[in-house]
């Protein structure tokens, strides 16, 4: 029974990753990386939190509002546009913003 | 945003978080790393392989399937913030050399998979 809850948790985080990247067209992909962050922050701060609503808000909501598929494709997408540099930056700001949240969500609550 | 696109990212999302779910709840607790890996991995591939068979975004084919197949089911299957807590938690308890290995590789791996998966797409699929 859970998974229709997770289900429906997924589908709102996608929903709002999509509203929150729509019609953005700046260089950086921000939509991406907001989300990203938010939710690395989120699910940091949920790992003090166990039960099945912990479950459903951090793998159904927050794992759906993250995306790796993006993040993959909008760096591929940059490379092939000869934006080395651009990549390079949107990569490191990525994966140590989204880890340095995460680590601050786990330490607020550890 | 039109609402026909907002139905297909919801229907995607729903189906794409729930094979996580399955996933990691198949798998054992020492495993759950590696098939977050592997799901981040195949996402990647799958919309790498989308984009280089012209269904991209900003292109006519994109219409319907980006929204459901990219957006969607992709965005929901993959997860960066499970990445990070795992990383973060490893450097959290100084098992660095783990958590780094899991970047590094995740990073490789994962655009490995979209660029190789694009170019695929874009010979097949002309």
């Amino acid at each position: 029974m859970i998974i229709v809850f997770i289900a429906l948790a997924g589908a709102a985080g996608a929903c709002v990753r999509g509203l929150i990247g729509h019609g953005m067209s700046a260089r950086l992909p921000w939509g991406t990386l907001v989300v990203n962050l938010l939710a690395s922050f989120g699910l940091g701060l949920a790992t003090a939190w166990d039960g099945p609503t912990a479950t459903i808000a951090s793998i159904g909501a927050l794992g759906a509002l993250s995306t790796w598929s993006s993040l993959a494709y909008e760096l591929d997408a940059m490379v092939r546009r000869h934006e080395g540099q651009l990549a390079a930056a949107y990569l490191l700001i990525s994966i140590t913003g989204g880890i340095g949240m995460a680590w601050l969500g786990i330490r607020l609550v550890g | 945003m039109p609402l026909r696109h907002l139905l297909l990212i919801a229907v995607g999302g729903a189906v794409g978080t729930s094979v996580r779910w399955l996933t990691t709840d198949l798998s054992a607790a020492e495993h759950h790393v590696t098939a977050i890996l592997i799901l981040n991995v195949i996402g990647s591939a799958l919309v790498g392989l989308m984009a280089g068979a012209g269904f991209g975004p900003g292109t006519v084919r994109s219409n319907l399937v980006w929204p459901l197949v990219a957006i969607g089911f992709s965005g929901g299957l993959t997860t960066y913030a499970t990445f990070a807590v795992q990383v973060a938690s490893r450097l959290d308890t100084d098992r660095t050399t783990a958590g780094l290995s899991l970047s590094f590789v995740t990073v490789v791996a994962t655009l490995f998979a979209a660029g190789t998966a694009f170019s695929f797409g874009r010979s097949r699929f002309p």
